[in-house]
């Protein structure tokens, strides 16, 4: 049994349409309790789960955005973007609510070989 | 560097998330039986979000259908591996054990037997002893 594994989760759906990124999240809180080298990574739609400044009190949902500022608390500093993603939907990263690291989708395609664990919502 | 083929077996965990009777459900189903018949191991099948649905008792697809708990039992009890479901999911989508019943005040409880009701903690334990974690989502 490896020590730490690293481990990516990997969005790639909007924010409100399900209920998975929340339920996604306590999962990367779980594997950061175990001591897991966690990063988070966003690719397509995933992007606008992180986009500053969300409101969705007239959904009656909590915002994304203060979950995902939330992470550096829980020591969990590794977020990833791909840049073409976040271009296409017409943001760049000062639209974001969190510092995050922007990769190419090469690059991108490279950190989800790194790692020892990957799970994709 | 990417997975290479290999004719080594593994141990296998499942981290199933669409709900029962959906693609991804077939699908988690149908790599357990063939990885199974192939000598491999799973070590255990986490049910999370929608997939908790899977250990409520209380469907009853129609008498002429698959029912798709029951053969996850089935095929749990002959490889005896774990049917593990998220408390915090569980709760949210009311699939309830005895003990959960009682403590929150409610009337029935509806786990299937074979599966257990247990914490994130579970499932992250289960992926640092796993060689291989597979996600089946709502993705087809």
């Amino acid at each position: 049994m490896k020590a730490s594994k690293k481990i990516l989760f990997l969005h790639s759906k909007p924010p409100y349409g399900t209920f998975y990124p929340q339920e996604a999240f306590d999962v990367a809180l779980m594997a950061a309790a175990f001591n897991l080298h966690v990063s988070l990574a966003f690719l397509e739609d995933g992007v606008f789960q992180l986009v500053n400044g969300q409101n969705s009190t007239a959904i009656d949902r909590k915002p994304l955005s203060a979950m995902y500022q939330s992470l550096a608390i829980y020591d969990i500093k590794d977020i990833f973007v791909e840049t073409e993603s976040l271009l296409k939907r017409g943001f760049v990263a000062a639209d974001l609510a969190l510092p995050v690291t922007l990769l190419t989708t090469k690059e991108f395609t490279q950190l989800m070989q790194q790692q020892d664990v990957l799970l994709n919502w | 560097m990417l997975a290479q083929p290999t004719s080594e077996l593994l141990h296998y965990v499942l981290f199933i998330h669409s709900a029962p009777y959906t693609q991804g459900s077939y699908s988690a189903l149908r790599f357990a039986e063939a990885a199974l018949q192939q000598g491999h191991h799973i070590e255990q099948i986490f049910f999370y979000h929608d997939a908790v649905q899977h250990a409520n008792n209380l469907a009853i697809p129609p008498t002429d259908e698959h029912n798709i708990a029951q053969d996850w039992e089935k095929l749990a009890a002959q490889y005896q591996f774990n049917l593990m479901i998220c408390i915090a999911a569980a709760l949210r989508r009311g699939v309830l054990d005895k003990a959960l019943a009682t403590q929150y005040e409610k009337a029935h409880f509806n786990l299937a037997k074979n599966y257990q009701i247990v914490g994130l903690g579970q499932f992250i334990e289960a992926t640092l002893k796993a060689d291989r974690v597979l996600v089946f989502g709502n993705q087809l």
